[in-house]
């Protein structure tokens, strides 16, 4: 799969026409790692954008286990996703780490120029902007859905069984 | 005639000795094995029980228990985003962390 594809099948810029895509294609960075490699890191700055052309990032969180803390998957990423997409919401910093969790290839866009062709192609930004809306609203959702399924355990454990039937 | 009584008489000893030996091994087999201690019934280990065994792969399994509970959940999650009701928000709720 070429570039140009890779970018029109990812969930960041799905619907947007090829002739608009090309306007992106030109500021992509490509980038690779190999599993276990930090893409960025929990309270880094979030200055790159990345969508994943093939292979699985982790998205790590950091939990204290008998003393000692550990980097724990909470999600994963597969071909198509995007993340790292802190590196276009304020504060601009990470919220998790993430990691190749395989072989990854990468399709990167730094903040500042993905910023500026947003601006100057608003026709095309728009429908960036609202992509990456969904993709965060989904994030959102799924993790909203876990807490309060975790809260309900917890209520459960600590009321009885009784008090969530 | 001679004969035949003693014929008789091989005939009921020898059944009667056989009766006696019989009789002899079974209660012999049967103070053995009331004499012999109960066996010991020890709960097997749960796939997990991490606690017996090295720090390292405690940790490890640890870990690997978290994250499968939350690869577990997030597809539970994805499930109810996709057909939001209390019965999809609940599914699998009684599975806790370390529940299989």
């Amino acid at each position: 799969m070429d570039r140009l594809e890779a970018i029109r099948q990812s969930t960041l810029f799905t619907g947007i026409e090829p002739a608009q895509c090309e306007v992106f294609l030109a500021i992509v960075h490509e980038q690779e790692a190999k599993p276990g490699e930090y893409l960025f890191r929990l309270g880094d700055p979030a200055r790159m954008l990345y969508i994943i052309r093939s292979g699985t990032v982790h998205l790590t969180m950091p939990i204290a286990m008998n003393g000692t803390v550990k980097e724990v998957v909470v999600q994963e990423a597969r071909a198509g996703e995007t993340v790292a997409w802190s590196a276009l919401v304020a504060p601009f910093r990470f919220t998790m780490s993430g990691r190749a969790g395989t072989d990854v290839e990468l399709i990167a866009f730094s903040t500042r120029e993905l910023q500026a062709a947003i601006e100057a192609y608003p026709d095309a930004g728009v429908r960036v902007v609202t992509n990456l809306a969904a993709v965060i609203a989904r994030r959102l959702q799924v993790m909203h859905a876990m807490w309060t399924r975790e809260l309900q355990r917890t209520i459960n454990v600590t009321f009885g069984e009784g008090a969530g039937a | 005639m001679a004969l035949e009584v003693f014929a008789v008489v091989a005939v009921l000893v020898l059944f009667t000795g056989m009766f006696l030996a019989l009789l002899f091994s079974y209660r012999d087999i049967e103070d053995r094995r009331a004499r012999r201690p109960a066996a010991v019934v020890r709960p097997a280990a749960p796939l997990y029980g991490f606690e017996a065994r090295s720090k390292e792969i405690a940790e490890e399994l640890m870990l690997r228990q978290i994250e499968h509970h939350l690869r577990r959940e997030s597809l539970l999650a994805e499930q109810f985003v996709m057909d939001p009701s209390q019965q999809t928000l609940r599914a699998g709720e009684d599975l806790r962390l370390g529940v299989h």
